[in-house]
């Protein structure tokens, strides 16, 4: 009889036994269904994010390519692969998260860089201005090559302003001598009124936050370079500029007052906004090949000496084909 | 007499423990088949999820088209996609049967998804799924019914167990809201 029963207990116990077993390996199994969905959304994002992560550094870094592996993210760790030109860059990111693979696979073009529609060679405009010309000031909307030769394009306005009354004071406060030396469109003075639709404050902050280099305020002296005719660049001034002997292509974007003190050479578009101040000062030549354009509030033009404002479609042509945005278009994402 | 009496007791006992045993051989069993149907509608679910993730989020890809939306119905999506990613674009459809289709199965109400690769069409098992709702939103997060403004397509299914436990199927909801990448603004 007591064998009998412990036979019972014994056999109720391993049924139990095995019941519970069996709970627990369906739980276990539902576990791992749901870490096992968690791991694979977690591989997904890593992924993702490696590839948003990139095309920020890719934004700072134009020339980035190449594999980087071994990035830690979220407890995971990704490999990016970036190759082909900037009109279709391939950019591959490969995930692990606890032994799950995940690949992401983008394709996107760097846009290129928006660059405003030039109606003069020197454009201004402002709710107050002053002008100040004197010494020797060529402002020539006639097209002209970089080498100083003559170009092939349409000629512009010398002086572009907003309105008929802008133009009237510009023209009504140029000595006789200066006038004469405005020239484009139309023939001395080529003053005139043009319509202008760009928003420049926003043209400005794309132009910035692309910049290739950044200058604070200071004096940029002899020798100083800023992009080739090969690789012309972006250049953020964020001050007071004092440039003495220095050259640049591309585009230059001043938030401050502009000071030319002597050779100074800019083959491109300067852009100088907010409470611009433009002066040129009397030693040696200064010029700008392309248009430069002054605005905000108060513009304030002084030169001494000989300063050269002359349109140029060649170099802003070459501005337009060769600056690079920093800004991407994504055409897809596999994810 | 006293034997009598121990053979009912005896008799009285025994029976009760087999009683017991009995029960508890049915209470295990139907604990098991509990759990089982369980883990069956949450695989159910997973695999029906993992299909729908993979394939929403691939809409429009590699299709130069404005929208590559083709069909936005409740019940019915179809979308252009280079689903395969071999540089031939494909349409892509999932659309639900009515529950006779699913004649297999013992629960009444469960259906097929259908999800069709241009015209190849595959049905499949039922996988439980007895209801699918695709609802379209725009960049605000508001229903819409022009495809030009749909941002993200919201996926919720019902899957119920193939089975009844007890007299009643259980059942499992789950719902995502995806957001393809490759929609172009």
């Amino acid at each position: 009889m007591g064998k009998g029963f412990l036979i019972i207990v014994f056999g109720v116990a391993v049924t139990l036994s095995i019941l519970i077993m069996n709970l627990n390996a369906n739980v276990h199994q539902e576990l791992d269904e749901t870490l096992n969905f968690f791991n694979n959304t977690q591989a997904r994002l890593i992924s993702n994010s490696g590839i948003e992560i990139y095309l920020e550094k890719m934004r700072r870094d134009k020339e980035m390519r190449g594999t980087f592996t071994n990035n830690v993210l979220l407890q995971g760790k990704y490999d990016i692969s970036i190759y082909g030109p900037d009109s279709i860059m391939n950019i591959k990111s490969v995930a692990v998260y606890d032994g799950v693979e995940h690949t992401s696979l983008v394709t996107a073009r760097r846009r290129p860089m928006k660059i405003p529609t030039i109606n003069s060679a020197l454009y201004i405009s402002a709710i107050t201005m002053s002008l100040q010309l004197n010494g020797n000031v060529d402002i020539n909307g006639n097209d002209h090559n970089m080498n100083g030769s003559p170009g092939a394009a349409a000629p512009l306005p010398g002086i572009g302003v907003d309105t008929p009354t802008d133009s009237s004071f510009v023209i009504n406060n140029v000595k006789p001598k200066i006038s004469k030396t405005i020239e484009g469109y139309g023939g001395s003075p080529s003053v005139y009124t043009v319509n202008n639709t760009v928003n420049w404050q926003e043209m400005a902050e794309d132009f910035i936050s692309s910049a290739d280099t950044v200058l604070t305020t200071g004096t940029y002296s002899g020798g100083s370079q800023f992009g080739t005719a090969a690789n012309p660049i972006i250049t953020y001034c964020n001050g007071n500029v004092d440039f003495t002997d220095a050259s640049g292509y591309g585009v230059m974007i001043v938030n401050g007052n502009l000071n030319l003190s002597g050779n100074f050479k800019f083959y491109g578009i300067v852009i100088v906004y907010g409470a611009s101040k433009i002066r040129t000062q009397t030693i040696g030549n200064n010029a700008i090949y392309g248009a430069t354009i002054l605005v905000g509030q108060t513009v304030e033009i002084e030169s001494l000496g000989n300063a050269q404002f002359y349109y140029s479609k060649q170099a802003i042509d070459n501005a337009k084909l060769n600056l690079k945005s920093s800004k991407f278009e994504i055409m897809s994402w596999w994810e | 007499m006293n034997t009598i009496l121990d053979i009912a007791g005896s008799a009285l006992v025994g029976g009760a423990i087999l009683f017991i045993i009995l029960h508890l051989n049915i209470f295990s069993g139907q604990q098991k088949f509990t759990s089982d149907k369980e883990l069956e509608i949450q695989r159910y679910s997973k695999t029906i999820a993992e299909v729908l993730d993979h394939d929403l989020r691939k809409v429009g890809y590699k299709y130069i088209g404005s929208n590559p939306f083709i069909t936005t119905k409740e019940k019915q999506l179809s979308f252009y996609s280079d689903i395969d990613s071999n540089g031939v674009m494909d349409v892509v459809s999932y659309s639900l049967s009515d529950s006779l289709k699913a004649y297999k199965t013992p629960n009444p109400r469960d259906k097929i998804l259908y999800r069709a690769v241009n015209s190849d069409t595959i049905g499949g098992p039922t996988l439980g799924l007895i209801d699918l709702k695709f609802t379209y939103l725009d960049n605000a997060a508001k229903v819409t019914a022009v495809k030009d403004s749909i941002r993200y397509i919201k996926t919720e299914i019902w899957v119920q167990s193939s089975e009844p436990v007890d007299t009643a199927y259980i059942f499992t909801y789950w719902e995502m809201t995806i957001h393809p990448r490759n929609i172009k603004y």
